[in-house]
């Protein structure tokens, strides 16, 4: 595995297969002493029987591993693009709120503005109508139910 | 029987061999050092082009605003629609495509509004791409999804949507031609969107990804993405109300006077030289810069060929040019205020030196005549600027001598640009200090024979009453990022003093002499302590180019409040036609009305002399539901008279309503009873009248006014125009706003 060069911790495919086999190694043979042959042969057929059981049991978990895998795998995919959408979602939502706000604001322009209270009959406040008070200290600004709501200099 | 081969023939073949294969692996191997080692970079790229995909990640454009945070330009998501007619090709069954191609013809041309026939020969174009609309919005957009999702013909083959970015200006038209407008590829192409298209346009991001042998994503293992960076956004100095009060007055001012090539106004804080206000009109809307004014429109439409297309070209060029930037003027008598500061700081004149005008003055054989050609005859130094008095600037000219007027003249910043952050800035053409004799110092002394910009002769104004400091004029404050840091602040120091304060004090009392009671009275604001000066300049290289004779700029700079300068107001107005072309006459009333309009909202508040308090407008009592008696009573103790309608002895309605202001002797009428009809009168013609028989006329009409223009303190002022015009039927007590300007000229 090792020498696969473009190996990039993939778990959607198995690259063992492409490895080189590995040769039983002869000091990993278990010696039995020797028994009498028909306890030999019991004790031998218990042992294939269990060998069997733990290789199945280490391919169904390799399977599900590989399985699990390529199921997170398939899920991440899934949600990234789903998080690629949302995301494209936003910036156009983002941008029809930018539009809406632009007409909105072309609505209320000072020319609008200005042309809907003349239509409306109001006018422009005489200067009579103006006084200016001029306050060394901070004014604030009650509303009925008693409550400070602003202070202005 | 043959032999086999020898040893020295075994020999020779392998060392054949030997050569052959040593040449091969050499060629092989050089090949592979040159591939791997000398052109690595080439077959790298290669590679990422045949494993990678690259797209590229739009920065969004950076905003504009004005200095209250108002948004002048922003930046939205829009879609390209485009088709790709060779699709079509594959589908074998011409029926079935002709099918196809009416379904997208159809839909497309009912959701984007466009002719039907030009969709459908988009579709039978022999090209794999053809742009539908761009700049599609939204709705459209989604509509157009709806359309490929909908259909059974499976037209997404055929149409597709290409993101991009559009520029959006809330306020249209409000100040454009300062803002200017973006490109397709939304690169700035004029105004601040060019000067400061650098910092606006951001850097673009990319995704980089693998793709495997079939060309799809390969998103998990190898994709690497570097985020757009959006760009900077401007904070200008412009004031949106001040922007909008100097365009709607620029824009009833062209109309007015019937101006033919366009007016501007600058709206300047002479302390600091931030821009306020920018107004050129006419001007474009930059949403769509590429449309022309109905009136251009015409003028196009009615030429053919190459001739129609350089037309088109040269009025487009002309909405987008900044005329108070861009364009030189001769600035006439408003430089006279320049000239005064030059001959007051050299101590070549005070204000109470006499000076005797007989209505012309000759230079080295040359007569210059006086605009007034009886002359002056006597008068102090104040009341020649208040005169406008051309002999009296020659001669202050010709004791300067040309070195200490050429030496002012720099310092005030009129030789070289002033540096504002526009793009496209006119260079001046004025006379060297080696090329200006006596003749051109003269001509020069009283705003003529020179060529400046508006930017320029409001810059030299500013220092020439804010103590004498030559500031930098700008329009952008502060530049942030797209988290709201500050990037950068502009600094307002000023240049250089150029005169000192005392001058500077002198020029202010004279200034204000001007619009008291000299050519700038129609820039009257009453409560306010306005201070200017006229201009009246002929436009002497078109008069000469064209023959016409009657080509001048009218003009008037203000400043207010006189006393403790703010604001300075420029306005020009380039080749009226209408009835005056005088600055004192056509110009200073529009600098008047920006004043009183935008000194309020700046926070200067006026001081009434008690004159004007007595002539101020009454606000009307509230008498309705009163005995008809009583609101006699009340009415009449406020100075105003009545007309009663009806038999009833009771008040059951009022016209004008309380709050209402009209000046004293304005008329209310009050109704009472239901089956009295509304009183209606005629609106008679209220221009070329006297204050007083304005007053006569409205009481006779049954109709109230109310002043406006140059005060009615002042004498010799006559209405111009009427807010509701002359045969309007209009309810019995309507007000009627009337404008005043004096016609006396002193340019």
């Amino acid at each position: 595995m090792d020498n696969l060069k473009y190996y990039n911790d993939s778990f959607a495919y198995d690259y063992d297969i492409f490895a080189p086999k590995k040769t039983a190694k002869t000091a990993d043979i278990l010696q039995y002493p020797e028994q009498s042959k028909r306890k030999r042969k019991r004790s031998k057929t218990a042992s294939v029987k269990g060998d069997m059981m733990r290789k199945s049991i280490v391919a169904v978990l390799l399977l599900a591993a590989v399985f699990g895998s390529l199921f997170l795998r398939a899920e991440i995919s899934s949600l990234k693009t789903e998080i690629d959408s949302v995301n494209r979602e936003i910036v156009e939502l983002e941008s029809e709120v930018t539009r809406l706000s632009v007409a909105v604001e072309r609505k209320i322009s000072l020319a609008n503005l200005e042309q809907a209270a003349v239509d409306l009959g109001m006018q422009k406040c005489e200067k009579s109508q103006v006084t200016y008070i001029k306050t060394n200290q901070l004014d604030s600004a009650e509303t009925v139910d008693g409550k400070l709501t602003a202070e202005v200099e | 029987m043959a032999k086999g081969p020898n040893k020295s023939m075994v020999l020779r073949t392998i060392v054949v061999w030997a050569v052959m294969l040593l040449v091969t692996v050499g060629l092989v191997g050089g090949r592979l050092v040159y591939i791997m080692l000398i052109d690595s970079e080439f077959y790298q790229q290669k590679a990422a082009e045949q494993q990678l995909y690259d797209t590229e990640l739009r920065a969004e454009r950076g905003e504009i605003y004005d200095r209250n945070g108002e948004l002048l330009a922003t930046s939205a998501q829009v879609w390209t629609v485009y088709i790709t007619p060779n699709s079509f090709k594959k589908v074998t069954d011409e029926a079935k495509r002709n099918a196809i191609k009416l379904e997208i013809a159809t839909g497309l041309s009912s959701i984007l509004e466009l002719d039907f026939q030009t969709v459908l020969d988009y579709t039978n174009k022999n090209t794999s791409y053809v742009k539908v609309k761009s700049n599609v919005e939204k709705p459209q957009a989604d509509a157009v999804r709806q359309l490929i999702a909908g259909s059974k013909s499976s037209l997404g083959t055929y149409i597709g949507l290409d993101e991009s970015s559009k520029r959006y200006y809330p306020n249209d038209s409000l100040a454009s031609v300062t803002l200017g407008f973006v490109g397709s590829d939304n690169q700035g192409l004029s105004g601040l969107e060019k000067q400061y298209d650098d910092e606006l346009t951001g850097i673009p991001g990319r995704v980089v990804a693998a793709k495997d042998a079939t060309g799809n994503n390969m998103p998990l293992s190898y994709e690497v993405e570097v985020a757009a960076q959006p760009g900077n956004s401007l904070v200008t100095t412009l004031d949106s109300y001040v922007q909008y009060v100097c365009e709607k007055y620029l824009d009833q001012a062209i109309i007015d006077n019937k101006v033919t090539e366009r007016g501007s106004v600058i709206c300047m804080n002479v302390n600091t030289g931030a821009i306020l206000g920018m107004a050129v009109k006419g001007d474009f809307d930059p949403n769509s810069p590429f449309t022309l004014s109905a009136s251009d429109q015409a003028i196009v439409d009615a030429l053919e060929g190459e001739e129609k297309t350089k037309k088109l070209a040269e009025l487009r060029n002309k909405q987008w040019r900044n005329k108070a930037v861009s364009d030189t003027y001769e600035p006439g008598s408003v430089f006279k205020v320049v000239t005064a500061a030059m001959a007051l700081e050299e101590g070549v004149t005070t204000t109470s030196n006499h000076y005797n005008c007989s209505g012309y003055i000759v230079i080295a054989g040359r007569r210059y005549n006086c605009h007034k050609r009886s002359g002056h005859g006597g008068q102090t130094f104040i009341n020649a600027l208040q005169n406008s008095c051309n002999p009296v600037f020659i001669t202050l000219g010709q004791r300067l001598g040309n070195k200490t007027f050429s030496k002012y003249f720099e310092a005030f910043g009129l030789t070289q640009k002033t540096g504002i952050d526009l793009p496209g800035e006119a260079t001046p053409v004025y006379h060297s200090v080696n090329a200006m004799g006596i003749t051109e110092l003269a001509s020069s002394s009283f705003g003529q024979t020179f060529n400046i910009s508006p930017i320029q002769m409001i810059t030299a104004i500013s220092a020439a009453v804010n103590g004498g400091y030559l500031v930098q004029p700008h329009l952008v404050s502060e530049i942030v990022d797209a988290n709201g840091n500050t990037v950068k602040t502009v600094n307002t120091d000023a240049k250089r003093q150029v005169i000192s304060e005392q001058t500077s004090k002198i020029l202010r009392t004279m200034m204000e002499a001007v619009v008291d009671g000299g050519g700038g009275k129609n820039a009257y604001v009453s409560g306010y302590r306005i201070g200017g000066k006229t201009g009246t300049s002929q436009k002497l290289t078109q008069i000469l180019e064209t023959g016409q004779s009657n080509l001048y700029i009218a003009s008037f700079c203000g400043v207010a409040p006189i006393d403790d300068p703010e604001i300075a107001v420029l306005v020009i107005l380039d080749e009226p036609h209408g009835d005056a072309y005088y600055g004192g006459t056509i110009a200073a009333p529009v600098g008047g009305q920006i004043l009183a309009e935008i000194l309020p909202y700046l926070g200067v508040n006026p001081q009434y002399s008690e004159e004007e308090l007595a002539k101020m407008a009454v606000k009307i009592p509230y008498v309705t539901d009163m005995s008809v008696s009583a609101a006699k009573a009340e009415i009449k103790a406020k100075g105003l008279k009545y007309r009663v309608v009806g038999e009833g002895d009771k008040v059951i309605k009022q016209f004008p309503t309380a709050s209402d202001s009209v000046q004293s002797d304005g008329v209310v009428i009050l109704y009472t009873d239901e089956t009295s009809e509304a009183l209606t009168v005629t609106v008679p013609d209220f221009t070329g009248l006297s204050v007083s028989q304005a007053n006569t006329l409205a009481t006779d009409s049954n109709i109230n006014i109310s002043f406006a223009g140059a005060s009615q303190l002042l004498k010799g002022v006559i209405s111009y125009k009427q807010s509701i015009p002359e045969g309007t039927k209009v309810d019995a007590g309507t007000i009627v706003t009337v404008y005043f300007r004096t016609t006396e000229t002193a340019e």
